[in-house]
């Protein structure tokens, strides 16, 4: 993975002590609040419902051990002992104390961390497919790539102060396993006719009370040419997004209002003005961020079918987290896993100090001692021998995190709602532990299969409703929290916004809808037939009638 | 500056609750009858006519004095009372358990 240099140390730790300066100003009055809301939010400081909340950066959702110990040590001494992974493949503390927050920032830089861009109105952190650079579909590794754009978005000067957030995703599987299509910017890693390499290059893509795909804008971007045609994308957003309407300003509702074309016209004339100039990253420098991210030499690994069969047979647990939580590697003898933060009980996404530390242990003794978020809220672990998978797995279990929920109804995405969250409606948190309470049998949730059930507290979409097999979207009836169902969504290459199936329900009544709804998919697949399948082929009717009647 | 979610009514028959955060760690208080704040939701006083305005004025000084921040009035007639947003931010804490670890002494004391 990237290690940092002397500048970006140097930049971590000017911002740092620039913040602090910012936290002395507005505790002693020389910042008003409205002053010192701007500056607190580009370093990833909220004011939440209950206490501040800080937002903290994971580049491409990539950690090494050292970092997740270092974010462990953050939980205990300045939280509550916990924190929260999010889909933007970050990490927010729920519980923080504004006269704390230069010392946390300080303790972030001191193991190459930070909360740069969390927040506010410019490019967030870039995301990418969890298995990236472990894969075993990829046609290059996009970590190096997002580096490049960490690098050259971080503090960016011309858009710091874009009308909207500004996110971007990339993958280079033949999977999406980055909802690419549903970002701002989605850049597909794909060959051409002459096998070069570059990007398809997706825009106007985003959730929301807007939810669109995004459409394409250049089928085939040299990737040389990144970095100037990223910048010539954002100079004609920045130049004509809507700045007068929040709920119009993101580059979607830009990209929809001229038509793809036209859209695509500017950035190719602001593009070939560029041209020759200095936009691009140099080929040195370009190979020189890339070089991090060389594939790891990887001892040999012994036949462990033999032994794996074995184990199989005797732990159910370990028989059904294999069948579930592991990814091809690259190499036939390793794997990348996943380790659910999803159970009866957890807030999706949440992990405890202890917990962390036992992931960043667990990934120095049998992988690399490197872990990745998922935007699924969960942690990968990749490059593990599959001789060590027994192994591997007791020490999950004894962490308390030998789930097998990969994939499954209890995988939910959850964001924190109006447990947390200033913006929210309704609790997205207890919802998704009812649900889990309902489809409480693992072999029932095995039979289930692939289901994608994400739960979103508002209409901004953090848990990436528009995108789930079954959506839920919080919402507020006179004060009362209730939940709209929508169905039909996907976020990878068949990506699909879901439909609302009807009028909302109470609380209460959720898990019996989504039982009535998966009841309905039991009945109607064909042998093999996955719950989005299901629903291209038979279509809405028979689900809503289960929930509604045929009347 | 200063957040007021339900608007500073005008009118002197609704009862309300004032509410704000601390500014230097962010934790949630409420405004007590001798118009000092507490973390204890119970120990909020209902404010109308007079009182709420004296209340008011004392939280807008609070604020000026940089002392608080995110300061607005619940009105606790009516539905607003029953609110899932205040009633879970007057518990002080979310309705769902984070994994505990055992290590952690801290738990939301100062």
């Amino acid at each position: 993975m990237y290690q940092y240099d002397r500048l970006d140390r140097q930049l971590l730790n000017s911002r740092s002590a620039q913040f602090r300066d910012q936290v002395a100003r507005r505790l002693d009055g020389r910042l008003t609040e409205d002053e010192f809301k701007p500056l607190r939010l580009q370093n990833g400081l909220y004011l939440q419902l209950h206490a501040y909340m800080l937002r903290v950066a994971i580049p491409y959702g990539v950690l090494s051990s050292l970092q997740l110990r270092g974010l462990a040590q953050i939980a205990r001494e300045f939280d509550r002992g916990f924190g929260h992974f999010t889909t933007r493949q970050n990490i927010q503390f729920n519980w923080i104390k504004l006269v704390d927050a230069p010392d946390i920032l300080d303790r972030l830089a001191s193991f190459d961390l930070h909360a740069i861009q969390t927040s506010g109105n410019c490019i967030r952190n870039t995301t990418t497919d969890p298995l990236a650079g472990a894969a075993h579909d990829e046609i290059a590794n996009p970590l190096g790539w997002c580096e490049i754009i960490r690098q050259w978005s971080t503090l960016h000067p011309e858009f710091a102060f874009l009308p909207r957030k500004f996110k971007i995703a990339v993958s280079a599987g033949a999977t999406d396993r980055a909802a690419t299509a549903f970002h701002d910017i989605g850049l597909r890693m794909v060959k051409n006719s002459s096998g070069e390499i570059g990007f398809w290059v997706l825009v106007g893509g985003g959730q929301g009370r807007t939810p669109r795909i995004a459409q394409t804008l250049t089928p085939f971007l040299p990737t040389r040419h990144l970095l100037s045609y990223l910048e010539a994308i954002l100079r004609v957003y920045n130049a004509a997004g809507r700045r007068d309407n929040l709920h119009k300003a993101r580059i979607k509702i830009l990209v929809e209002s001229m038509g793809i074309s036209e859209f695509a016209e500017l950035v190719n004339t602001q593009w070939l003005n560029m041209q020759g100039s200095a936009h691009d990253l140099p080929a040195g420098e370009q190979a020189r961020i890339l070089a991090h991210f060389e594939p790891p030499s990887l001892r040999p690994a012994a036949d462990a079918g033999e032994s794996i069969r074995r184990y199989r047979l005797q732990d159910r647990g370990f028989d059904r987290w294999i069948g579930q939580n592991l990814h091809p590697h690259w190499h036939p003898g390793y794997v990348s896993a996943t380790v659910s933060l999803k159970q009866n009980g957890r807030p999706p996404g949440d992990a405890s100090a202890a917990e962390m530390i036992a992931l960043a242990d667990i990934a120095d003794t049998y992988g690399r001692g490197e872990l990745r978020v998922t935007y699924t809220q969960n942690i990968i672990i990749p490059h593990i021998a599959r001789q060590d998978l027994p192994k591997f797995y007791a020490d999950l279990v004894a962490a308390g995190l030998g789930g097998a929920e990969d994939g499954l109804i209890g995988d939910m995405i959850a964001c924190p709602g109006l447990d947390y969250c200033n913006l929210a409606n309704a609790r997205s948190l207890p919802l998704a532990d009812r649900i889990f309470t309902h489809f409480k049998d693992p072999d029932l949730r095995q039979e289930i299969g692939r289901l994608r059930l994400n739960i979103s507290g508002c209409i901004n979409a953090c848990a990436h409703h528009h995108a789930a097999d079954i959506g839920i979207l919080g919402v507020n009836k006179k004060g009362v929290e209730h939940f709209q169902i929508s169905l039909g969504g996907a976020a990878g290459e068949d990506a699909a916004i879901g439909k609302i199936i009807g009028p909302s329900f109470a609380e209460a009544d959720v898990p019996a809808a989504i039982g009535g709804l998966v009841h309905t998919y039991l009945k109607a697949r064909h042998e093999g037939e996955l719950f989005a399948d299901c629903i291209r082929r038979i279509g809405h009717d028979p689900f809503r009638d289960a929930l509604y009647g045929t009347g | 500056m200063t957040e007021r979610r339900d608007g500073f009514m005008t009118d002197f028959e609704t009862k309300v609750v004032l509410t704000a955060n601390r500014l230097d760690d962010g934790v949630v208080i409420w405004m007590t009858a001798d118009y000092r704040w507490t973390r204890d939701r119970a120990e909020a006083a209902e404010f109308t006519g007079d009182l709420r305005a004296m209340a008011m004025a004392q939280a807008d000084a609070d604020l000026a004095a940089d002392q608080i921040t995110a300061l607005y009035e619940v009105k606790i007639d009516g539905i607003q009372n029953l609110s899932a947003r205040e009633m879970i931010r007057a518990a002080g804490g979310p309705s769902v358990t984070p994994p505990i670890d055992r290590q952690h002494d801290h738990h939301g004391g100062d």
